[in-house]
């Protein structure tokens, strides 16, 4: 993981954070681009005439896919097979990285549409350390890939990039100086970009949807590089997991009515295709072979579990846009493929490790600002305190902390030693006196808040008074 | 991993969470009733301003001044180069004559066709339908339909009868379901467009023009 400001050197994700949060300069720039996010979101939904309505038919939409997913996958596989497209199995990343770079050797290069599940899978150093050639084609994918940085956001990657970076990174590769001008710099990007379309020999794209009654790819661009990749290589490539089928088209189309608006405050991105097989024999152009590699990594053991629900993600970002945490710290801090409150979720379950399963399940207030803003309404805050239980079950808290809890469980569960402890904390605290009760709090709670006062009278006392006068 | 370990993973987990697969049949979906209602008599206003706001370039001509218009627009952007498609409705336009000095690139050879489009101009085809809802088209594949020449032109320019215009998204569902071939197979791709390209990828500001098409030029067919 290499980030910005020398985030590589740090250890788990407080570490990261606490370096991220110093950093005024992507601060400034997280706040501007989250801002800007949530703003163009609301006003794309404010288009609906019922945005509950829409939000809960695409809910319903991906929810009746993954309770019967067992059905759904299996028409999915046997209609792609229908309709001439090759599907592959993979348990996990490793083998989902074996595959393509399999189907994807001595072919030339590769060119990549922007995709979650390929970074996911770490595509890119497994297809370079075996000699592939692969080539970003999503603007944002695209500079990143040069600066040698993963993404900071699910849907706008480089969001924490100035355009003067943007312009140092692309003028570097093409050895111009370029000017600080996002038009000048994507028209830069373009004419070098369009080289890799004309001589990429295989196209890689993830998928936002199956469709299990066709048997049909749905992929949403914006810049055209995912109707370039799948149209032009005579190979094609997609990478999906399992939990991307949608049992019906009806079904795709309720959720492409919240995704864009959702994820760039579009009503529809400006390319979405519908693949559902090679060229056919008739046709001028496309692909004469398409291999969708399926992605289980995880998903399928998520499945009825009480952490189920981060499978309806969609990828749209919005979380990660309304979450006070991902708003502070950014992408990278994450140390994930996934960053933002679903990351917290989707971390666990593709890297379940002491990061993922004890420390992330922190980063996180519970405000609820993801459950909220979530255009398929998944209980983030919910799954999040479920795995901070799980982790407590497991014991994995330090010894400290557990002894702590187990007192107070012991308190709180007997109300004289309750009603005594109240007593004599007040007691206390007003013999120590407030200025100095700081310095006995926690430190890490403290160095930002205050403590407050206990107050003289209990609030169970005064209750108690106050309900024996007239 | 094979086909069958693999699904039967996903069935074992389903069976394990018992309770919860319940009460949701495979084969009934939930319903999902329409909820964008354009009324019949706002249908064009309403794709017109949609495909504006997606930043697409509207021109209402007869199908005489079609040609013309397509003159017009080449003339003004320099174009040098064209490619259309051999559908019946382009075909009518008798583009060669209508575009004096501009080279016709022929989409012919598949495995050279990318580099003959390399220095495409003006791709010209046609939209099957379009969606008042959200101001998108539909390009369709087919013989003669090229979708390259849709994505490597500079300048995408095609020709809607008005007729052709529906009001609401549902419509892509039962498009792709119908969208087949002789066999009754399924066709390749069909392809929704809603505007040009476009980024924000760059502090989140809109450019468009990105690999696809700079501009989008729809020419609205009507009597």
């Amino acid at each position: 993981m290499s980030g910005p400001e020398g985030q590589k050197a740090a250890g788990d994700i407080r570490d990261r954070a606490r370096l991220a949060v110093a950093n005024e300069r992507l601060r400034l720039a997280l706040a501007t681009a989250t801002g800007r996010l949530l703003e163009r979101s609301a006003r794309a939904f404010d288009t609906l005439p019922d945005q509950r309505r829409a939000k809960g038919q695409a809910r319903a939409a991906r929810q009746h896919g993954l309770a019967n997913l067992d059905v759904h996958l299996e028409r999915f596989v046997a209609n792609c097979v229908k309709n001439g497209m090759h599907v592959h199995f993979a348990a996990d990343a490793g083998e989902a990285a074996r595959i393509v770079c399999e189907l994807a050797k001595d072919q030339g290069s590769v060119i990549k549409s922007k995709s979650m599940a390929t970074e996911e899978i770490h595509l890119n150093d497994a297809l370079l350390s075996r000699g592939i050639d692969v080539i970003e084609t999503d603007l944002g994918e695209w500079v990143l890939q040069l600066a040698k940085e993963k993404p900071a956001h699910i849907v706008a990657p480089a969001l924490h990039k100035t355009t003067a970076e943007f312009a140092g990174i692309i003028g570097e590769k093409i050895g111009k100086t370029l000017p600080e001008d996002p038009a000048a710099l994507v028209t830069a990007a373009r004419a070098r970009l369009r080289e890799e379309f004309i001589r990429g020999g295989v196209g890689v794209s993830g998928a936002n949807f199956g469709v299990a009654e066709t048997g049909t790819l749905v992929l949403i661009t914006n810049e055209g590089n995912g109707r370039l990749v799948t149209s032009g290589p005579r190979t094609h490539i997609a990478l999906m997991g399992i939990e991307k089928v949608v049992p019906t088209l009806d079904g795709v189309v309720a959720l492409l009515r919240v995704l864009a608006r959702s994820g760039s405050g579009q009503k529809l991105t400006s390319y979405t295709s519908f693949i559902s097989g090679p060229r056919r024999a008739d046709e001028p152009d496309g692909p004469d072979e398409i291999h969708v590699v399926l992605l289980d990594n995880g998903r399928s053991r998520t499945l009825g579990t009480d952490q189920w629900e981060s499978l309806l993600c969609i990828r749209c970002g919005a979380c990660l846009n309304a979450c006070p945490v991902y708003q502070r710290i950014g992408g990278h801090a994450y140390g994930s493929t996934y960053p933002g409150p679903i990351g917290l979720i989707a971390t666990a379950m593709v890297r379940p490790d002491e990061e993922s399963q004890a420390v992330m399940p922190h980063a996180s207030s519970l405000c609820g600002a993801c459950h909220e803003i979530c255009p398929v309404q998944i209980d983030l805050p919910r799954m999040i305190l479920s795995l901070r239980a799980q982790s407590v079950a497991e014991g994995r808290p330090p010894a400290l902390e557990r002894m702590l809890f187990w007192m107070a469980a012991f308190v709180f569960r007997r109300p004289w030693l309750y009603r005594a402890a109240l007593g004599l904390g007040a007691f206390f605290a007003r013999l120590v006196g407030r200025s100095h009760l700081r310095s006995f709090g926690p430190k890490a709670w403290t160095r930002s808040r205050d403590l407050p006062m206990v107050a003289k009278t209990p609030f169970r006392t005064w209750w108690a008074e106050r309900k024996r006068r007239p | 991993m094979d086909k069958e370990p693999f699904l039967a993973r996903v069935r074992a987990q389903l069976a394990r969470a018992g309770r919860w697969h319940e009460g949701a049949h495979p084969d009934r979906p939930p319903p999902l009733p329409d909820v964008r209602q354009i009324p019949e008599g706002e249908l064009v206003e309403f794709f017109c301003r949609e495909l504006g706001a997606a930043g697409g370039q509207l021109h209402r001509v007869t199908r005489a001044e079609a040609p013309a218009k397509i003159a017009e627009l080449g003339r003004a952007r320099a174009a040098r180069t064209f490619a259309a498609w051999d559908s019946p409705l382009v075909a009518s336009l008798s583009l060669e004559t209508a575009l004096p000095g501009l080279t016709r690139i022929a989409v012919g050879d598949r495995l050279t066709l990318r580099e003959r489009l390399e220095a495409l101009d003006l791709g010209i085809t046609e939209a099957d339908h379009a969606i008042a809802e959200t101001g998108s088209i539909l390009l369709l594949p087919g013989p003669g339909r090229s979708r390259l020449v849709t994505a490597l032109a500079r300048y995408h320019v095609l020709v809607l009868p008005v007729e052709r215009i529906g009001p609401s998204l549902t419509a892509v569902a039962d498009v792709v379901r119908g969208c087949r071939d002789e066999d009754g197979r399924l066709r390749s791709n069909v392809a929704v467009v809603t505007g040009p390209s476009r980024t924000a990828d760059i502090e989140l500001q809109l450019v468009t023009g990105v690999h696809g098409p700079l501009e989008l030029h729809v020419l609205m067919l009507v009597s």
